[in-house]
């Protein structure tokens, strides 16, 4: 990963005196250090950043540099990751959207390729304190879906690995809650296969592991969920919430990696469906 | 008051002496000046002893500097710290724009994240036409080429 053009502070060579740089009373751009600008840059919300892409080929250059996303998820205070979600109706490949096509705006719905009506885009953690939801659809599938991607704005559409368990029941966006950390590498999903009250299979994915798809974090445990998960962060701790058996599937990926927790909802605790 | 003058230490404080690059010299004690990686290289290059000279700051920024590195060796409180700097920085954008290029190349880093803040601040509900006015940007795209920026990223721009 390659961070050379930023340079951390700490490594940062002094530049040597001569070449003055001029000062002058109206600010010309070509003049300030791309090492300034990134650093202005960081500092700005997701919006703002993506919006200035559009300024001169030098902006948008640095701004799209990998080191650029690198350096944003390292520094801001914004969440990293808006989490984009599409997908597409799953099965056919007539139907698959290829991830060259995805881009981040909503406009694309207009696209045939995403015409369908379970194709939706939602943003995750759009608000900074916000939390994190689960995405919905504007018309709730009742489809099996095959086909999910996650977005870093920054840079690519990056492919939703397949989920371990949940191929051959296929997976309900029904029963995926998703839950963004503030940090992109926790960022967690637990997918739950099956429909309805099958026998469901916790995987998590986090995008540490996103090369090698799903890791089953808890794939002995047998939930049953009703029409869907709702996640919650607290503390950088992921929290699902499921109702038979009542339970809170809690997820720390910091602190505990290879295990959710089950936690036990009091009887009576008066949560309906 | 009179008693804190009588505690001060007896041993005396070293000062460095500043150039800016039109010759104005400053002294600075040596514990605020080091806060600058550039001028706590330059006093290891033997320096010291002498006048340290800053070819990329003019004066007016150098007191600007100074007036901070003294501020943030005076041992205050971090709350009025935090009220002084807010304070530094509400400046117009050229002198804005002269302290960034100087912490740069004086390599305070702690100052340069301050003032990336403020402009940060300052330009996050600008438009891109405000922004290129602000920062004198020519706008190389064709307009072919922007107006796909902007349908590519239409979600920023509503």
């Amino acid at each position: 990963m390659s961070n050379k053009r930023f340079g951390s502070s700490k490594t940062r060579r002094i530049r040597m005196p001569m070449s003055t740089i001029k000062f002058v009373n109206v600010v010309d751009d070509s003049d300030i250090p791309d090492e300034i600008l990134v650093e202005i840059l960081l500092r700005l919300p997701l919006e703002a950043i993506f919006k200035f892409k559009a300024e001169s080929k030098r902006w948008l250059s640095l701004i799209s540099h990998p080191s650029f996303a690198t350096s944003f998820r390292k520094t801001s205070s914004f969440p990293a990751w808006y989490l984009l979600y599409q997908y597409g109706r799953h099965g056919s490949r007539r139907n698959r959207i290829p991830a060259k096509h995805m881009r981040l705006h909503v406009a694309l719905e207009q696209r045939p390729d995403f015409s369908s009506p379970i194709f939706s885009l939602e943003f995750l953690a759009r608000q900074r304190d916000q939390h994190p939801k689960s995405f919905s659809t504007k018309q709730w599938p009742r489809y099996r879906q095959t086909d999910y991607y996650v977005c870093n704005p920054l840079k690519q559409w990056v492919s939703h690995p397949k989920p371990l368990q949940s191929t051959a029941n296929g997976c309900s966006l029904d029963s995926v809650a998703a839950a963004a950390n503030m940090d992109l590498t926790n960022w967690c999903e637990l997918l739950v296969s099956g429909l309805n009250l099958d026998v469901l299979h916790v995987e998590i994915f986090s995008l540490d592991f996103v090369k090698d798809g799903y890791e089953s974090v808890l794939s002995s445990a047998c939930l049953y969920a009703s029409e869907r998960l709702f996640a919650v962060l607290s503390n950088g701790i992921m929290h699902w919430l499921a109702f038979y058996p009542r339970t809170i599937i809690a997820y720390d990926p910091s602190k505990n990696p290879d295990q959710c927790r089950l936690i036990d909802l009091p009887r009576g605790s008066g949560i309906s469906q | 008051m009179a008693s804190s003058e009588s505690t001060t230490t007896s041993t005396t404080t070293k000062v460095l002496r500043l150039k800016s690059s039109d010759n104005e010299i400053f002294g600075v004690e040596e514990k605020a000046a080091l806060q600058s990686e550039t001028i706590k290289s330059l006093a290891e290059d033997g320096y010291s002893e002498d006048v340290i000279p800053l070819f990329n700051v003019e004066k007016k920024t150098l007191a600007k500097i100074v007036e901070w590195l003294n501020k943030h060796a005076s041992g205050s409180s971090k709350e009025e710290l935090k009220r002084w700097d807010a304070d530094f920085v509400d400046v117009d954008k050229d002198v804005l724009y002269d302290l960034l290029l100087a912490s740069n190349y004086l390599n305070i880093e702690v100052l340069l994240h301050q003032l990336a803040q403020k402009v940060a601040d300052m330009i996050k509900g600008k438009k891109p036409e405000e922004i290129r006015q602000l920062f004198g940007i020519k706008n190389d795209f064709t307009p072919e080429e922007e107006a796909e920026i902007r349908r590519e990223n239409a979600w920023a721009f509503e």
